[in-house]
């Protein structure tokens, strides 16, 4: 961290005062608005971190073979094996899941996946299970999930469709792309180079 | 695929501004003096248009809500709105598009200043109204993840961004051919499904509705009253957003000044723009009905996600028309605010004025998206935005595109007081609604009517003393 820090002040040692415009213009001000939305300045404390420990689904409705659906709330979890700790509130008078978890991996993890009647509380990866785990707790989902230092709203932590997601690594890509072309149009690498050289 | 595609779409962008910038690099002195050489502006012209149609969604809803009598007016309204910025344009008689500008503000300081300033104003607040429904597009329509859909918004507006600071208008109208491409595919993606759905309700695409545009003075009865005052409206809407628009003024400029056969281009140019329109028509009919009241998005596009190839067209379509109408909203302010400074004070170097106001832009309508983002309802900017829209164009329709020639200090109070009118009706008539709701489009009489006003009041106010007036 210290050597890009020293790296960018040298960079900017070696704008022209002519060319402050232009440094602000390529590098500086996009460079704010991507850090901004990257980090999380204005939106929760993970929004660097794309991929989710955990993708909720709410379930909703409960179908019989006569073909009469009827309202059943619940949740389906999708545990990755991430390290992570966080607390889904699933309220529900007698607390119950499912899990794809063997009987024996659900009892040597009990410590990491703990219920109670308002909610549910994950702690993976699960001792001796390499593979995402998939839970189905009966209850009414709240609005938002604790995670260390603050809560996070399960909007953003519901299942999406994959191809959805792919848009978003095709326009990551673009942008790191634009703004390397931007570092090399600024940064007067030539005078490095020779500086470098002798 | 789709985020192939996208990135796709994106880079060969880049390489083709990086390929226009070796070509023709932008010039120190006068970075955006560039009209010759400059590809195809219908082609971009069509792209707006339809990012005003589609994705702005102001004549979308219209469409849904008021049928084929609004959507024609709307599409004869941009005729005449082109018509008349080509109008503008032979009068004056300017041989570049900078000299039209600078003739546009020269005049009383004041008044070009408080002229150019609120079209710098609206048009980086139209890029962050872009942002946030291309944020809403991408979270409903394309069912990617709202703080996902937050970071893919910003990261095309920042590649958007760079196209422009990179080439500035080359730039901008060579990406507007590959984003013109993408856009009609997902045009004949949607035809494609309209053709394979069963059946077609005409009578919804057709008829108007009640509690929408009713005539006043109690005229509400059905009949070719109410029809014919709904496409009025819909006549002043479509030519206010042209008159309003000096990204529509820079491509008839070079449509009308640096094509040989000056009139069949013409033509042809009117003929594209109205190609948006024809493609709201396939859209509407797999868009299922919409009820009154509030919108929800997420069953009207419930279709793009069904058909893997509509979503892949649907996804590249949506960013390339966003991209088209963002870079040129962005640039249009941009360089309206760098000839006010040049009036001001002229300097040999421009180029860091450009930059500086390349950052203000970006910067605005970042925040503009942040700040709106916390009030929830995406469309609610893109709804404010209707009244200075009507009164820039009222004031460029009754000036006959010359504001700076208005009376000395007018033009600040003109549209001091408009504004004003505008907002307390807005907030009388629509308060701030926290979800998109169908009677937002009741506040457009409103707004034709105040672009009536503000023309009349600008056409009365003109300094007919004033020797320069209507000459360069």
């Amino acid at each position: 961290m210290l050597e890009f820090v020293k790296w960018v002040l040298e960079i900017a040692k070696r704008i022209e005062p002519g060319d402050f415009a232009k440094f602000c213009a390529y590098l500086v001000a996009p460079g704010l608005v991507f850090v901004a939305v990257v980090s999380g300045v204005f939106g929760g404390p993970l929004s660097f971190d794309m991929e989710r420990p955990i993708a909720i689904s709410e379930l909703r409705t409960q179908m019989t073979v006569a073909g009469q659906p009827s309202s059943s709330p619940g949740v389906a979890l999708i545990v990755e094996p991430i390290a992570s700790e966080s607390r889904i509130r699933v309220e529900s008078d007698q607390p119950s899941f499912w899990t794809s978890l063997s009987p024996e991996s659900t009892i040597a993890n009990k410590d990491r996946l703990v219920i109670d009647r308002s909610g549910i509380t994950a702690k993976p990866p699960f001792l001796g299970v390499p593979d995402p785990v998939t839970i189905v707790i009966p209850g009414q989902l709240g609005k938002e999930i604790e995670v260390p230092g603050g809560t996070m709203p399960v909007e953003n932590w519901q299942l999406t469709a994959r191809r959805s997601a792919s848009i978003l690594s095709g326009t990551l890509l673009a942008c790191v792309f634009a703004f390397g072309i931007a570092l090399t149009t600024v940064i007067p690498v030539g005078q490095g180079n020779d500086q470098a050289a002798s | 695929m789709a985020g192939l595609l996208v990135a796709f779409l994106l880079i060969a962008s880049l390489i083709l501004v990086q390929l226009s910038r070796r070509s023709q690099p932008l010039s120190a002195a006068r970075p955006l003096d560039v009209d010759s050489g400059l590809p195809l502006p219908e082609i971009g012209q069509a792209s707006t248009v339809f990012s005003l149609t589609a994705l702005f969604g102001a004549y979308f809803g219209v469409y849904l809500v008021l049928g084929l009598p609004a959507l024609c007016g709307l599409g004869v309204g941009t005729v005449i709105g082109l018509l008349m910025v080509r109008g503008w344009i032979r009068k004056q008689g300017s041989t570049t598009f900078e000299e039209f500008l600078v003739n546009m503000l020269r005049g009383d300081d004041t008044n070009a200043s408080a002229f150019a300033f609120t079209v710098s104003g609206v048009q980086f607040a139209y890029a962050a109204s872009e942002l946030l429904i291309l944020h809403e597009v991408c979270r409903v329509c394309l069912g990617i993840r709202s703080d996902q859909a937050t970071l893919v918004t910003i990261c095309v507006a920042i590649v958007g961004y760079f196209y422009v600071l990179f080439g500035g208008y080359l730039a901008v109208y060579r990406t507007d051919i590959i984003q013109f491409v993408f856009v009609a595919a997902m045009a004949i993606s949607f035809a494609n499904q309209a053709a394979h759905q069963s059946v077609v309700d005409w009578s919804r695409v057709l008829a108007p509705r009640h509690g929408y545009w009713e005539p006043p003075f109690g005229a509400t009865g059905v009949g070719y009253l109410r029809l014919t005052y709904q496409f009025l409206v819909a006549v002043v809407m479509g030519a206010g957003f042209i008159a309003s628009a000096p990204d529509a003024w820079k491509r008839a400029f070079v449509v009308a000044r640096y094509r040989k056969k000056s009139l069949s281009r013409f033509v042809l140019f009117v003929a594209v723009g109205i190609f948006p329109f024809l493609v709201l028509i396939p859209f509407a009919m797999t868009t299922p009905v919409l009820p009154d009241g509030i919108v929800n998005l997420r069953q009207m596009f419930a279709g793009l996600l069904v058909n893997s190839a509509v979503f892949i067209a649907a996804s590249t379509g949506l960013i390339a028309s966003f991209l088209s109408a963002f870079d040129s909203a962005v640039l249009a302010g941009v360089h309206v605010s760098v000839i006010q400074r040049r009036l001001e004070k002229t300097v040999a170097i421009e180029v860091p004025r450009f930059y500086w106001r390349m950052v203000t832009a970006l910067l605005t309508a970042f925040l503009v998206f942040q700040v709106f983002t916390l009030l929830g309802n995406p469309y609610l900017l893109a709804n404010l935005l209707l009244g200075p829209v009507a009164i820039i164009a009222g004031v460029q329709a009754g000036s006959a595109a010359q504001p700076a020639h208005l009376r000395p200090k007018s033009l600040i109070w003109v549209i001091s007081l408009a504004l004003l009118a505008w907002f307390l009706y807005f907030i009388s008539a629509v308060n701030r609604p926290t979800v998109p709701t169908t009677y937002q489009i009741n506040t457009i009489p409103f707004g034709a009517l105040l672009c009536l006003i503000v023309a009349l009041i600008a056409y009365l106010l003109k300094d007919r003393g004033n020797p320069h007036a209507g000459i360069r």
